[in-house]
């Protein structure tokens, strides 16, 4: 009841938020120099031609007729078209965001199966080699840049081991995608049980998902540490000690306790990684949302990037509902 | 005579070592024995070491702090010898520990009836259904009411005093011989803590219990105590059978103690410090002495002669 209570309080606010990000991303985007309709034809096309183009765009009229004309056509579910691709960016954008959202969620999985164990660990043992290596991983992921590792996994494990498989986007030339049910390769080649295909789409997956993902693991395992450090010499854990529990049931208790920290930290990871994985979708050509939304910032073809605002905040929102839910799930206290 | 003893502390010494060694000595040399079915009253003011010796004897002291020396002897085995694994056998299941603050340790995230029931599972390896009836059943004796919904309860739905009786059928669950009470009801209204204090006693002779009990209040030892011992900046000052210990109190601290509880005027002049006795015999430049000497038989006072 206090739940239904809850997100009902939550979805009131979602389209304020909404317009909030919108109207600023469109203004702060707006004050970018550069004229679309220039770039469009060329530096040798008449003035007339850029005056016809600049009223077929709209760009003519005022910021503010500007911004309640893209208004409407957002809630129409239109995002205009790229001049770039020349299609409408929402039928580009249903093809990227599953891209990203597949990179970011398996580099995520991956950074959550290593870093949560070795966190664990590295606060049982204190005196333990893997209480150093935590201590060095965090450091080290924290100042490598992920492109950098990318393109030295790319030159280690495809130019010089030959193990990997091109960095040249999610399937081999030849291969064909799986018919579409989630946009995700790895999700829709499995439920059409095509092995070559998942394989394929696996062995894509493999450089960028390590890139991604040992990057992201040193967070993860620095938060899972300090937090269960904290929580094992806590007065409920002590007492429990004093219960004579064992010492698996005391970690099991610790890390429950734990768990909203290493949700916290991974919701902000998340969030990140949907626009910030675009070094590596780059470096990988990956063919994201995050590559196409920097290619329209570069050429200045603002739909593109407007697009890719509404679909991150929409996205995030979504995330930090499902977040929420889950620190319900998790504490009791949080529940009345 | 050993067979008769439930718990004794033979010079325990108890030092949080500060970051050049030399830190601070909670329990200084603390020797004590607690008869079968007895209960001991400990009774110090706050940062006299008392919560010091209830964790020692559970060995969970808080870091820094360490046992440097001295033996804790229960059915006559060394706790402070004994292996991690040997130790978790008697907590929770012979040695179990009453805590102050109880909102505070238990779980927030698990119901209570889970928490008593792992604890059950743990010590005895029954199965769920059996492990749920033990929980029932003794979080009836404890008397807490509606108990059978009360189970599926979390510590934050809990009242205080409802929390603290969660902690002391926590704490008898398995049938302990010997229970360390730690400053149960400090935290407590005083109309709850009477109920509290009452349940105690009840189950204490219900049960046969061996118990220490640690308090700040001196009144509240008095009621239900065999012995009373006085601990003052981490040493026992004195140590008495609870009549001998009223009828000629000594050491000039218990009768400030005593004089500071007592309600009456009658009994705050009869127990008032003479200025006199706080001499050279108890306090060598405002150190007490490290010899003890024996009043009455079981008297034990510390001070020289
Ligand atoms: N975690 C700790 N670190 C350092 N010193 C401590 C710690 N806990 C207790 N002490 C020291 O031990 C003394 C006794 O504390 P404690 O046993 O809690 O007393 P009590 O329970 O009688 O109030 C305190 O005065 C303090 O100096
Ligand atoms: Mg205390």
């Amino acid at each position: 009841m206090a739940l239904i209570r809850y997100i009902g309080r939550r979805l009131l606010f979602v389209l304020p938020q909404l317009f909030g990000i919108v109207a600023v991303s469109f203004f702060l985007l707006k004050m970018i120099p550069g004229d679309p309709a220039l770039l469009m034809l060329g530096p040798l096309a008449s003035q007339e031609a850029i005056n016809e183009i600049r009223s077929v765009m709209g760009l003519d009229k005022s910021l503010i007729e500007q911004f309640v004309i893209y208004l409407e056509r957002v809630l129409s579910g239109d995002l205009g078209t790229s001049w770039q691709t020349t299609k409408p960016v929402m039928e580009d954008l249903l093809k990227r965001f599953p891209a990203t959202m597949e990179l970011v969620t398996l580099s995520l999985l991956f950074a959550l199966i290593l870093g949560i164990p070795v966190g664990i660990l590295a606060s049982l043992l204190k005196k333990s080699i893997i209480n150093k290596f935590s201590t060095y991983y965090g450091l080290l992921a924290g100042s490598l840049p992920d492109f950098w590792l990318g393109l030295i996994f790319i030159f280690v494990f495809y130019t010089i081991l030959g193990w990997a498989a091109a960095p040249m986007g999610r399937l081999d030339l030849g291969i064909l995608p799986p018919a579409v049910v989630s946009g995700s390769y790895f999700i829709d080649s499995l439920i059409a049980g095509d092995w070559e295909t998942f394989n394929n789409v696996v062995a894509h997956l493999t450089l960028p998902v390590l890139t991604l993902g040992l990057i992201n693991a040193g967070p993860i395992i620095k938060m899972t540490q300090s937090t269960m450090d904290r929580l094992l010499e806590s007065d409920h854990i002590r007492y429990a000690r004093s219960c004579g529990l064992g010492e698996f049931q005391i970690v099991r208790r610790a890390f429950r306790n734990s768990l909203p920290s290493v949700l916290t930290i991974v919701s902000v990871l998340y969030s990140f990684l949907i626009g910030g994985a675009v070094l590596v979708e780059i470096v990988f050509s990956w063919g994201g949302a995050g590559q196409y939304a920097l290619s329209g910032v570069l050429n200045a073809d603002i739909n593109p990037v407007m697009g890719f605002v509404v679909w991150s905040a929409v996205l995030c929102l979504i995330l930090y509902l499902i977040v929420d839910l889950l620190y319900f799930a998790i504490d009791p206290r949080l529940r009345d | 005579m050993t067979d008769s003893i439930s718990l004794s502390l033979n010079n325990l010494t108890v030092d949080y070592p500060g970051y050049k060694g030399s830190g601070t000595i909670a329990v200084k040399d603390v020797s004590f024995s607690i008869e079968k079915g007895k209960v001991l009253g400990l009774v110090g003011e706050s940062g006299a070491g008392k919560t010091s010796i209830a964790r020692a004897i559970t060995r969970q002291l808080v870091e820094p702090g360490e046992i440097t020396a001295g033996e804790i002897i229960f059915e006559n085995k060394n706790i402070v010898s004994m292996s991690q694994k040997e130790l978790r056998k008697y907590l929770g299941s012979q040695i179990s520990l009453i805590v102050p603050n109880p909102k505070s340790e238990l779980d927030p995230l698990l119901t209570i009836g889970r928490q008593l029931g792992d604890v059950v599972k743990t010590h005895l390896k029954l199965n769920n259904k059996e492990a749920r009836e033990a929980v029932l059943k003794v979080l009836e004796a404890v008397q807490i009411p509606d108990h059978n919904s009360r189970y599926s309860a979390y510590p934050h739905e809990l009242s205080g005093g409802m929390a603290q009786r969660v902690i002391i059928a926590m704490s008898l669950i398995c049938n302990p011989k010997f229970v360390i009470s730690d400053d149960a009801t400090s935290g407590l209204d005083v109309t709850v803590q009477r109920e509290i204090m009452k349940l105690m006693q009840n189950i204490i002779k219900e049960k046969d219990l061996s118990v220490l009990f640690i308090t700040r209040d001196i009144g509240l030892a008095a009621h239900f105590c065999d012995h009373l011992g006085l601990l003052f900046r981490g040493q026992i000052v004195e140590i008495a059978p609870i009549n001998s210990f009223f009828k000629n109190p000594i050491h000039p601290y218990s009768l400030a103690l005593l004089s500071a509880f007592s309600h009456s005027v009658k009994w705050r002049k009869v127990y008032s410090t003479d200025p006199q006795k706080w001499s050279k015999e108890f306090f060598i430049n405002g150190n007490v002495p490290d010899s003890m000497i024996e009043v009455e038989k079981g008297h034990l006072v510390r001070m020289i002669r």
